[in-house]
């Protein structure tokens, strides 16, 4: 594994009166797919933007694929690729599209394009790109952005205007794409999205980075739960009530291993945060 | 400062670009063509040049102050040097030639129609680069004509590098505010003058500053000597300072 990403002390804000992200450090490896999470205004896109070079740090460090963002490099640039909320208008057509914007990635796969298409369910002959839905658009943007081969792929809110087959199709895309030199970040607020999906969680809070491990770390360390309501265990860290019952994060004191609710270790960490802070770093 | 040029980017830059405008393009140019077909007088085909130059490069740089085409713009794998060579190339070369290739397409239109349709025959006006002098000599008047070409193209690439600053520099209305800075940077000098002209000259009416200035002006444009070309090249030394400043903009700008 390689490390892709290496930020230390990072300090970015758009006004100097609020700091948006402050003495921020990150480390992600290779031959992952990292869920970046965090509430709205925690800086997500914009760590993504620092990431490849949109936005530049106001101090601190920043290591991406062995470039200094900062210069865009366009061997940098051949190996990210960022996949934004917003998608970029285009009145060309699939063909004209990949004709055009596909030379400029040197590892770019035309199979792998289409074979994506087909799985997304986008019809090649589209005549303009204008004319397709957002999801469309957004489901074209997917597809060529992993046919791309990219090392570093960016992903905001990638699931947002997708159906629910689409969604899930998504999942098998993403988790096929990746291999060992390859990273995959997804920024989202629809945590269910990326179930079974993402192998590392980064949860932001308060314009710092408070999780950064490895779901298998994750599952190590702390149970997720549904238990009777009148339960309440010694190693209890967070429950939330729900329809289903009280839901429960506990530190895991036995050897199993089970399953990690997203949603629920995120609300975990968000109430708990210094503790379960505590028991990553024991 | 090492600069990371590639031709095969610089063509895939220019792919992109054609490919995604050319509708655009073939529109534009062709209401270019007729409106030289109508009017076809030096001045106005040179003030057309001028203007809609301007705009042009305002227009071109303006998708780098939107959030998604700007994205899609740094993104795309191409050095920062890569994309402004593409940028001078779009905005100085292609639209010079292209503005040149649509009076001369107005040109022949107007020999067309009225040969064709009025059954005159009109002599062929090539004279956007030609200016005419006339010159008393012994009583006699006599007309000098001189070839404008390297001055027009100085000055219009003078104009599409002050453009291309002010596109760069304002994030918002670049096309007024670059206008008013010109203006700004105008006035400023005019008065300069007029301040030199108090000290050398002594005080003069307003007109006939203006009086002078013309002279002086047209002195140094009528002029061949050595000292004077000199003095000409320097101040088209503006046009790569600008596109270096131009440069580093671009290199410091986030989306």
């Amino acid at each position: 594994m390689n490390k892709i990403i290496d930020i230390s002390n990072l300090e970015y804000h758009y006004n100097s009166q609020t700091k948006l992200l402050f003495d921020l450090n990150l480390q992600l490896e290779s031959g992952s797919i990292h869920g970046l999470l965090g509430k709205n205004g925690e800086g997500k896109s914009t760590l993504l933007k620092l990431i490849s070079g949109l936005l530049f740090p106001i101090n601190g460090k920043m290591n991406i694929l062995d470039y200094e963002p900062r210069k865009r490099n366009s061997k940098m640039l051949q190996d990210i690729f960022f996949l934004s909320e917003e998608l970029p208008e285009s009145n060309l057509s699939i063909r004209r599209f990949e004709n055009v914007y596909a030379p400029f990635y040197s590892k770019y796969s035309s199979s792998k394009f289409y074979n994506n298409l087909n799985e997304l369910g986008i019809e090649r002959k589209v005549k303009h790109i204008n004319e397709m839905s957002y999801g469309q658009r957004k489901k074209l943007m997917i597809a060529f952005g992993l046919a791309t081969n990219a090392r570093l792929i960016l992903m905001d809110e990638p699931t947002n205007g997708l159906d629910i087959p689409s969604k899930r199709q998504f999942r098998h895309l993403v988790a096929s794409a990746i291999d060992k030199k390859s990273c995959i970040i997804i920024s989202t607020h629809q945590v269910l999205d990326l179930d079974d999906l993402i192998n590392s969680i980064v949860i932001m809070d308060n314009h710092e980075i408070v999780l950064n491990e490895t779901t298998e770390n994750i599952a190590k360390k702390l149970i997720f739960k549904l238990a009777d309501n009148s339960e309440i265990e010694e190693n209890l860290i967070y429950s939330e009530d729900s329809l289903r019952g009280m839901c429960q994060v506990l530190e895991n004191n036995t050897n199993q291993v089970g399953r990690v609710d997203i949603e629920l270790l995120f609300n975990a960490v968000l109430a708990q945060k210094n503790r379960i802070k505590n028991l990553f770093s024991e | 400062m090492k600069l990371n040029i590639r031709f095969n980017k610089i063509f895939l830059l220019l792919k992109q670009y054609f490919t995604e405008n050319l509708n655009g393009q073939i529109i534009y140019w062709s209401i270019m063509a007729l409106l030289f077909t109508a009017f076809d007088q030096r001045g106005f085909v040179l003030i057309v040049l001028y203007l809609s130059g301007f705009i042009f490069t305002i227009q071109l740089n303006s998708k780098l102050n939107k959030q998604t085409t700007g994205m899609q713009y740094f993104l795309l794998p191409a050095s920062q040097a890569d994309k402004m060579v593409v940028s001078f190339i779009l905005n100085t070369i292609y639209y010079f030639v292209m503005t040149i290739l649509a009076y001369v397409i107005g040109n022949m239109l107007i020999i067309i129609i009225y040969h064709s349709i009025l059954k005159i025959d009109v002599p062929i006006n090539w004279d956007l680069f030609q200016f005419t002098i006339p010159t008393l000599n012994n009583g006699i008047m006599q007309l000098t004509v001189r070839n404008e070409f390297w001055n027009i193209l100085g000055t219009f690439a003078s104009i599409q590098s002050i453009s291309m600053l002010g596109s760069l520099y304002f994030k918002r209305n670049a096309l007024g505010k670059t206008i008013l800075g010109i203006f700004t940077i105008g006035l400023l000098f005019l008065i300069l003058q007029f301040l030199l002209m108090d000290i050398f000259i002594g005080e003069i009416e307003f007109f006939e500053k203006i009086k002078w200035l013309t002279i002086i002006y047209s002195e140094i444009n009528n002029s061949s000597s050595v000292g004077i070309l000199i003095m000409k090249l320097c101040a088209f030394l503006i046009i790569p300072y600008l596109w270096l400043v131009s440069y580093f903009k671009l290199t410091e700008k986030q989306i």
